[in-house]
């Protein structure tokens, strides 16, 4: 699946997140009711992330080298 | 617990708390030729793990193990649902990240308010929302500082004051921002962060051990307290409120600067990525940490007449031993301050960055430094008398703070997605919709029979769209800004790092 496939899943979960527990589970009295749910949502918020930033570049910025503290825009910008 | 072994624990936390600060200075923060982006951005290149670290520090506060626990023992479980809410809205970063990053290397901004001032080509959007952001995160940090003030009075039995409790942390967040700017406030971050997390989940395996277990403490929970493990549950967390409270926070990762600011640090997108999922991680643990304590804190102490004094108690019970408990109470002081260093930080930045130089537009990088470590303590000050009115429900303050930063998120969305936005619709959102929040806390109201929570969002969404449709958008800065903030992710930002136009925000204000 896409990122973009994995944002509209964090979306969806955002909206389970509302509608499951004060719908399906509001008369479930019990650990496995509300609580396990929000619990497996954050679970899967967090494997959605690590799928949607797979394709963040590896590499360091171009301008990471060491250097005298300024970006090219910055020496420019005294005020 | 005894007065001496709270001040000892705090002591010695003092002293290695300053041990750090002063090792993370470095020539970017503290030499000759420091500039606005060394002291407040670590020269953007902060590595992912201490990011992951500081992000979580400076996300998670009192509020966590005190405020969050307290909202647990009264609303049950909505509480834990509210905080994931929050938790997923942490996926913003996956997408604004990125180009966060992009656009404040090739055009040098240091703070978010800088950022919307240059893509709307008027200062005065920059002015406005750094004006916005310290007219709510003052109070919030204040709430910090009166969850320091709870802990060591409830903690301590009364022996040491609210006040106190108040000006240690106070104190506190001055040096650790102070001595070393961001360095200072993310290596004291890291080990805070690290701190809290161990110490909090010990105490909560430990606690809910001594209740029977989990399924013990689940099968008192369904049998004495049923109504704690569904939603509404006791009667807090109706649907309206439970909307009113979670759509500001999850915006919280846009909205708040102090944490929206550190998508311009990490020195590349790997970091960033480190980042975002470090501190997924480390929330989602300490978020079922701070639940359990307050289930075990309704368990245990049933009748407490205040639901702020749940994460105290349990601390000061049987149930935790004192060196154990006097830790986490140290956790807890660390969770507050790391939090509050980091908004005095950010604060200081804008104030000097957006209002001053805008103001006496000669000022040099190092004049607007130096009037950035003035305002520091200026800040604190400010949170300290405000954290002395002693408000008492520290989360729904907490969220009232969030609620009126939501509205800067129309324009902060609209920079990077719209084209057609205008800097007259960016601060009329920003000003009315502020304006109309403060009212609807100040009168109370609650049009339709919904909370300011819900409300905030929609006005400033509505004020953004049409006031934007009525005037004429800068088209060019639009164009470049969207495009280097288009180039984040398809390249690694190098397109945008990489070709400098030379155009900085200066060259339109």
């Amino acid at each position: 699946m896409s990122a973009r496939g994995w944002i509209w899943g964090v979306w969806i979960l955002v909206l389970s997140c509302y509608v499951v527990p004060y719908g399906l589970l509001g008369q479930v009295h019990a650990w496995y009711g509300s609580f396990l749910f929000w619990c497996v949502v954050g679970v899967l918020v967090i494997v959605a992330n690590i799928m949607i930033t797979r394709t963040f570049q590896t590499g360091e910025s171009p301008d990471a080298e060491p250097r005298g503290d300024e970006l090219p825009t910055q020496r420019r910008r005294r005020r | 617990m005894t007065t001496g072994l709270i001040w000892s624990a705090v002591i010695v936390y003092l002293i290695v708390g300053l041990g750090v600060a002063f090792l993370s200075r470095g020539k970017t923060t503290n030499g000759a030729g420091v500039d606005m982006s060394g002291y407040f951005l670590g020269n953007r290149q902060m590595n992912g793990f201490v990011s992951a670290l500081s992000y979580s520090a400076t996300t998670y506060s009192a509020f966590m193990m005190v405020g969050l626990a307290g909202l647990t023992y009264a609303g049950g479980v909505g509480a834990f649902g509210f905080e994931i809410v929050y938790f997923a809205g942490v996926s913003l970063v996956a997408i604004f990240g990125p180009k966060f990053w992009a656009v404040g290397k090739r055009f040098g901004y240091v703070t978010p308010s800088e950022m919307l001032g240059h893509r709307y080509g008027d200062r005065k959007v920059a002015v406005a929302t750094a004006i916005a952001s310290c007219l709510f995160l003052i109070p919030y940090a204040a709430v910090q500082l009166a969850g320091v003030g709870y802990l060591l009075a409830g903690m301590s039995g009364g022996a040491i004051s609210f006040t106190t409790g108040v000006v240690v942390s106070t104190v506190l967040a001055i040096l650790f921002s102070y001595i070393a700017g961001i360095r200072s406030v993310m290596w004291t971050d890291s080990l805070q962060a690290l701190f809290m997390i161990v110490a909090s989940t010990l105490v909560a395996l430990l606690v809910v051990h001594s209740l029977g277990g989990f399924a013990e403490l689940f099968d008192t929970l369904a049998t004495e307290h049923p109504a704690s493990l569904t939603v509404p549950g006791p009667g807090l967390f109706s649907f309206t409120t439970f909307l009113g409270l979670t759509i500001p926070w999850f915006f919280f990762s846009l909205s708040n600067p102090q944490v929206s600011q550190r998508l311009f640090m990490p020195a590349s997108l790997k970091s960033m990525r480190q980042m975002l999922i470090g501190f997924l991680i480390f929330g989602f643990l300490y978020t079922v940490v701070s639940v359990l304590w307050g289930f075990s804190a309704l368990v245990a102490f049933p009748d407490l007449a205040q639901s702020d004094l749940a994460t105290p108690t349990l601390l000061a019970s049987e149930h935790v031993p004192p060196v154990l408990g006097v830790i986490v109470m140290v956790g807890i002081l660390a969770a507050a301050v790391s939090t509050i260093d980091s908004i005095m930080l950010t604060l200081s930045s804008m104030l000097s960055r957006d209002v001053y130089a805008n103001i006496a537009t000669a000022a040099s990088e190092a004049t607007q430094l130096k009037v950035g470590k003035w305002v520091l303590p200026v800040i604190a000050i400010l949170a300290f008398l405000f954290a002395e009115l002693q408000l008492s429900l520290i989360a729904v303050l907490s969220v009232a703070a969030s609620t009126g930063l939501v509205v800067v998120v129309p324009a902060i969305i609209g920079a990077f997605y719209w084209k057609r936005g205008t800097a007259a619709g960016a601060l009329a959102s920003i000003v009315i919709g502020g304006l109309v929040v403060i009212a609807l806390y100040l009168s109370g109201a609650k049009p339709l029979g919904l909370p300011a929570g819900i409300w905030a969002l929609p006005v400033a969404v509505a004020l953004f769209v049409i006031v934007s449709l009525l005037t004429r958008p800068n088209r060019e800065s639009a164009s470049e800004f969207m495009t280097t903030a288009g180039t984040a992710t398809s390249s690694g930002g190098r397109a945008a790092a990489g070709e400098s136009s030379g155009i900085s925000p200066d060259g339109r204000l």
